[in-house]
């Protein structure tokens, strides 16, 4: 089961249901009773119910797949069409009927009707993490200034794509730290050193690169006062690509104890946000690595760079 | 591709500065055009933007000391280092005979360095050439500036095969004529030896 789809999810999706049902019933005998509710065609309820159910799932994911969409719109019809087939067997067993159609008939009025889809998007949001995502684009030059220029070309953009962060590689399930492909354009690279240790950084710095909405104000009360470990492990790997990034789930199993506690969390947090990048600053980081974190592979010049010079080219300068 | 008169005993070479944009690479050129004697150089050709960002290229012609009896004449031009113009930066790539490679030492800069460098590789790659094969040198550049990786990260990033590399501070004219003398050297070292082996 996803990480992100929890116990608690699970049990309040079975009690946004239940709840449906319950009231659904109860509005339709309402409903029946008072029968002032202008009748609606079934076409024409269906037909705004679908659209606000699309509505919904892409509120909820917007990057999800197309497909991810249409199951989200399945999923929520399909809910909300047990919620008012529920309650129309419990109406049946109530009145001692084998009959369901009369209580089908009271449950798929207009009222009725609202409360069902009321309480199907209620019993789906927690299940929307399972909605598959379109296929994120690999990493591309940021650029700087200069960013993704509007009117950039395929062509353009050739050669520049050269980061792709990926899921844990396996067996490293417990190291923190994206995989990061590395792109060895000299082909000089044979692997990295495994070097054992930690490195500190002040968890201040950190907390300033998290989204704002996970960070409380008493998490950063107490960031002057604490440092944050990152195993070298971690961070080796990726200094190749002069950069050490990781997902903001990840940077909080670095973050102390004490104050982890103290930042929004990862259940209230948007999936989104928590697999979010975070780039930690190379400042902090390169000048605690010990020399052998940063030893070059054994000199292999290249054959133009071998050659005996005989003369030197000299400019005239003024 | 460089080419050889013998008529006229002229050498010619084509050398590229290359790398991020904002690097430095148009102030080396426009160093180079205000310390060489004007008889030695042609004008500079620069199409920037209003805002001194390099739109197409730099074109420094300049003629070196004799070799083997021979005037050198060099052609430098600079690549545009905004992503966006990266069909520029090929085409001016084509017939390159050396490259400068110029760092941004700031720390923000260092992943468009190695982004630069690979970008390099993949358009020399385009023409069938590489860096094994095409002579070049790295310029660790804006080395006054206070937010600036060291040196020996910024090889491990850019240069773990240590060809020739320097520190330099462009504005100030440091190091730039120091890193053009050493990949005209490399370009026309190599030039000999294929002579010599009789390839070109």
């Amino acid at each position: 089961m996803r990480k992100d789809f929890t116990a608690i999810s699970a049990s309040s999706a079975l009690i946004a249901f239940t709840a449906g049902i319950v009231l659904c019933m109860q509005v339709s005998t309402i409903a029946s009773a008072s029968s002032t509710a202008s009748e609606i065609p079934g076409p024409v309820l269906w037909v705004v119910e679908i659209a606000l159910f699309g509505t919904a799932v892409f509120a909820w994911r917007p990057r999800a797949s197309f497909l991810g969409w249409i199951l989200g719109i399945i999923a929520l019809a399909m809910v909300k069409t047990a919620l008012v087939s529920g309650a129309a067997l419990v109406l049946s067993v109530m009145h001692e009927t084998t009959n369901m159609a009369p209580a089908l008939h009271q449950t798929a009025a207009f009222l009725p009707r609202v409360c069902a889809v009321a309480f199907a998007l209620m019993v789906c949001y927690p299940t929307r993490v399972w909605l598959p995502l379109r296929e994120t684009e690999p990493r591309k030059h940021k650029g700087g200034r200069a960013g993704r220029a509007r009117g950039m070309s395929e062509e353009d953009e050739k050669g520049l794509i050269i980061v792709t962060v990926t899921s844990r590689a396996p067996g490293q399930d417990e190291a923190p730290g994206a995989e990061v492909k590395i792109h060895d354009p000299l082909g000089v690279w044979s692997s990295t050193p495994m070097i054992e240790g930690e490195l500190e950084m002040p968890l201040s710095a950190v907390l300033a690169l998290l989204p704002e909405n996970l960070v409380t104000d008493r998490a950063l009360a107490l960031a002057d006062s604490e440092t944050m470990t990152v195993p070298f492990h971690a961070i080796l790997p990726q200094l190749k690509e002069a950069q050490v990034v990781f997902s903001v789930a990840e940077l909080r199993t670095f973050v102390p104890l004490t104050v982890r506690k103290l930042l929004v969390q990862p259940a209230d947090s948007d999936i989104e946000t928590e697999n979010g990048l975070v780039s930690l600053p190379l400042a902090l980081i390169v000048p605690q690595l010990p020399s052998e974190a940063l030893q070059l592979p054994a000199p292999s010049l290249p054959a133009w760079a071998k050659v005996d010079v005989e003369e030197h080219v000299v400019f005239a300068t003024v | 591709m460089a080419s050889i008169n013998y008529a006229l005993k002229e050498i010619s070479c084509k050398i590229v500065y290359y790398g991020p944009g904002m690097c430095g690479k148009t102030t080396n050129l426009q160093h180079i055009h205000q310390h060489t004697a004007a008889d030695k150089r042609g004008n500079m050709v620069s199409l920037a933007t209003p805002g001194e960002r390099t739109l197409f290229f730099d074109f420094l012609p300049l003629e070196a000391s004799q070799v083997h009896g021979f005037r050198t004449k060099f052609q430098l031009y600079t690549v545009p280092g905004q992503v966006m113009y990266n069909s520029t930066r090929k085409l001016v790539l084509r017939g390159v005979d050396g490259v400068i490679f110029v760092c941004d030492s700031q720390w923000e800069k260092t992943r468009e360095n190695v982004e630069s460098f690979r970008n390099l590789a993949d358009n020399l790659g385009s023409y069938g050439h590489s860096l094994e094969t095409t002579p070049y040198v790295v310029q660790y550049n804006k080395r006054d500036l206070p937010n600036i990786a060291p040196v020996h990260y910024l090889r491990y990033l850019i240069n773990p095969r240590q060809v020739p590399d320097s520190e330099a501070v462009a504005l100030r004219g440091d190091g730039v004529f120091e890193t053009l003398n050493t990949i005209c050297t490399l370009v026309l070292a190599q030039m000999s030896q294929r002579q010599k082996a009789g390839v070109a």
